[in-house]
């Protein structure tokens, strides 16, 4: 960037805050010196204005604190009476691998359980042994969210999956906090040719303010199946900056859902690379706002291959003074022929106060596609309230089954039951709405 | 059981309905004929309730209460039903969903408490299989994808469920084949009861071979121009409206 930019006390807080931190992170020269360069660059650029596209409608600069600190460790046992059995997909049987505070716990995770075929390592491990690299997709690089993470990048889990497995269960990865303060983090999930794998990605919170910044990098090799379910049920002052980048083989099905249940400003983004052909990658999200809250969903998918089909469904209710964003972008490389892509994004408001921006882009250089997007925003319709009402159903009630209605057709795209089935059992309660 | 005294309803300026009167005794049927935009469906949607209508003069009354004032999920409960013209199709809600949530919000405005799952099961079964809606259609969402005559039958099924003490059918019979025409029919005329009133909106004389009528009116531009008893249906059939657009031209 040219012009300096003013710097905020956000800002100066954050820069002071990565100076002081670098010298207790792990890793080698290497990666020191990845950490060192993204530190330069914060120091030049600070936080996104939103002059920046890619965070025009997620400041940033106005939501991080001027008061920052790193989380604090937190022991086992504190965290274990924090991390009481209730959540979101509890009635779904899986294996958990947790991190409190942005640091791998092998003592709250189900190590013992774990399938031969998968193999797991905490990221500080593999920093201190020099063999943790970085190789984030092209359409991922430079984004702002995931340089600050390099740059202070704690820990992390590496979940590997050697070729040909099929999981029982799923794995869930649990990222806990606990009495605030900033953490950072990054998972890798490695999944070998041809196996099956179920990933859910929890992320919960005390009522603390805190701030996560999180990342996590599928590298999928060829006839992968692979299911994720992202669920965002962060604390009330949860700052929430959620990275995932993919690698998809080829004849790959890639089905990924996230769920933005809670947290006071949560910004989703995906950078998925289509790199093998005959894979299909399923994006989809329901996304809850409430109070004065932000989610805002942000999608990078990178056609770089032919004959790959992607389809991107994402519903997200808004109420009171909540904020949303969607962001989407496909790009259709010139040598990705046959591509066939898909982009929705609907928002229904329920309230005057509440507002969504929604921004779904298509760059296509290939001329032998299929690709569409679309983008509602909208009211409840009148006229099925009416209808509702005419049968006895009074407002309120109708209101909820229609918002039930509208993110079940989303919730609906998953393919496993069990998870459909806690995902509309949650929603049904949040809505006051269940038996 | 229904009065309706001088009523008048525009929407954004246009009078639709100028000055409607009409009784309905309890146990009794009516039928409304009337040319296509003569205001039978915008009088069925005021009595229901749909606030699109801005109702500048005269009342209606339903067993003595002020219908007006009330939502339009109150004047279900009090007993009022509209089969709708048109019925609307809701994407995500299961059918057999809402016709539980349906019928538990009006018993329970009535103070009598939720149908218990297998009893309500029980009932829907029931009157489906004489309406001849397949359990594929209680599954699927409210109307999505149903054909004209399928919205229909579910429609029937709704009121039959609920047993409304006014049944206001708008026309009903639009789209239904011969078969469904008979079905339909026998499922209203199984809800007749010196209790419940009926209110039929059609422009087929042949529905009303079916379900006959003790008096028929005709309306012309928001007004009920005549009324007669079923043989005024006959009438119509024979020599249609000329009488009555004639006279309103002149
Ligand atoms: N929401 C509206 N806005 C504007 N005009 C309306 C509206 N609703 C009804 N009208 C007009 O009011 C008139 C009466 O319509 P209505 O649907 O009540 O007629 P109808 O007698 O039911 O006709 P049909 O026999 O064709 O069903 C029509 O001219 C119609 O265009
Ligand atoms: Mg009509």
């Amino acid at each position: 960037m040219t012009k300096p930019t003013i710097k905020t006390a956000a800002d100066e807080a954050l820069e002071g805050l990565l100076k002081a931190a670098q010298e207790n992170l792990p890793g080698n020269s290497d990666f020191s010196s990845l950490r060192s360069a993204a530190v330069s660059a914060f120091e030049q650029n600070g936080l996104p204005t939103r002059r920046v596209e890619d965070w025009k409608y997620s400041d940033l600069k106005r939501v991080m604190p001027s008061d920052l600190a790193l989380a604090e460790p937190v022991d086992a046992a504190t965290a274990r009476e924090n991390l009481s059995g209730s959540g979101i997909l509890k009635s779904v049987d899986k294996i958990q691998l947790v991190l409190v505070n942005g640091c791998f716990s092998a003592e709250l995770s189900d190590l013992s359980e774990l399938e031969d075929s998968v193999t797991v390592r905490s990221v500080s491990d593999a920093l201190q042994a020099g063999d943790f690299v970085l190789d984030d997709p092209e359409i991922a690089k430079g984004d702002i969210a995931l340089s600050l993470n390099t740059a202070l990048l704690q820990d992390g889990v590496i979940v590997e999956i050697a070729e040909g497995a099929d999981l029982a269960k799923p794995l869930e990865i649990r990222h806990v906090m606990l009495g605030g303060g900033l953490a950072t983090l990054r998972n890798r999930v490695v999944i070998g040719k041809g196996a099956k794998v179920g990933i859910i990605e929890t992320f919960v919170g005390d009522a603390a303010a805190y701030q996560l910044n999180s990342a996590i990098d599928y590298r999928i090799a060829d006839d992968v199946k692979l299911n994720v379910m992202r669920i965002i049920n962060e604390g009330d002052q949860a700052i929430h900056l959620g990275s995932t980048t993919a690698t998809v083989g080829g004849n790959v099905h890639f089905e990924h859902f996230t769920l933005s249940a809670s947290g006071q400003f949560v910004r989703s983004q995906s950078f998925v690379a289509m790199l093998g052909e005959y894979s299909d990658a399923d994006l989809f999200g329901a996304s809850l706002v409430n109070g004065k809250r932000h989610s805002d969903i942000t999608l990078k998918m990178d056609h770089a291959v032919p004959n790959c089909n992607s389809k991107e469904q994402y519903r997200t209710v808004l109420d009171d003074k909540a904020e949303g964003v969607f962001q989407g972008q496909i790009i259709v490389r010139q040598y990705a022929q046959k591509t066939d892509a898909k982009m929705m994004s609907q928002a229904l408001l329920l309230s005057e106060d509440a507002s969504f921006n929604n921004k779904p882009e298509l760059e296509i250089y290939a001329d032998d596609v299929v690709c569409g997007h679309g983008a509602t925003c909208g009211d409840l319709d009148e006229d099925l309230l009416f209808y509702l009402g005419s049968r006895g159903i009074p407002k309120d009630l109708a209101k909820k089954m229609l918002v039930m209605a509208f993110l079940a057709e989303a919730i609906e795209n998953v393919s496993n039951d069990q998870f459909v089935e806690a995902l509309e059992g949650y929603i049904l309660d949040r809505l006051g709405l269940s038996e | 059981m229904l009065e309706i005294k001088n009523l008048h309803a525009e929407v954004e300026g246009n009078k639709i309905l100028r000055g409607i009167d009409l009784t309905i005794n309890a146990g009794e049927i009516h039928a409304i004929m009337g040319p296509n935009g003569s205001g039978k469906s915008t009088l069925s949607y005021v009595l229901a309730g749909k606030d699109d209508y801005e109702i500048t003069e005269g009342e209606i009354l339903f067993n003595g209460e002020n219908v007006l004032e009330m939502e339009p999920h109150e004047r279900a409960a009090v007993g009022l039903f509209l089969a709708m013209q048109y019925p609307i199709e809701i994407p995500g809600v299961a059918n057999m969903t809402f016709l539980k949530t349906a019928l538990n919000a009006q018993r329970v405005a009535r103070g009598e408490g939720e149908l218990k799952t297998p009893d309500f099961m029980k009932k829907v079964k029931e009157l489906s299989a004489k309406l001849n809606v397949t359990q594929e259609m209680l599954r699927r969402p409210l109307n999505v994808g149903f054909s004209g005559g399928e919205k229909k039958r579910n429609e029937i099924l709704q009121m039959a469920l609920l047993e409304p003490k006014l049944c206001i059918l708008d026309e009903t019979d639009s789209g239904l084949d011969i078969d469904a025409l008979r079905i339909v029919s026998d499922g209203v005329n199984a809800l007749k009861s010196p209790e419940r009133s009926m209110l039929v909106i059609t422009h087929y004389q042949r529905l009303l071979n079916y379900i006959v009528p003790d008096v028929v009116h005709v309306m012309y531009q928001g007004k009920i121009v005549k009324s007669g008893d079923k043989d005024l249906a006959l009438q119509l059939e024979e020599k249609g409206y000329a009488e009555f657009t004639g006279e309103a031209a002149a």
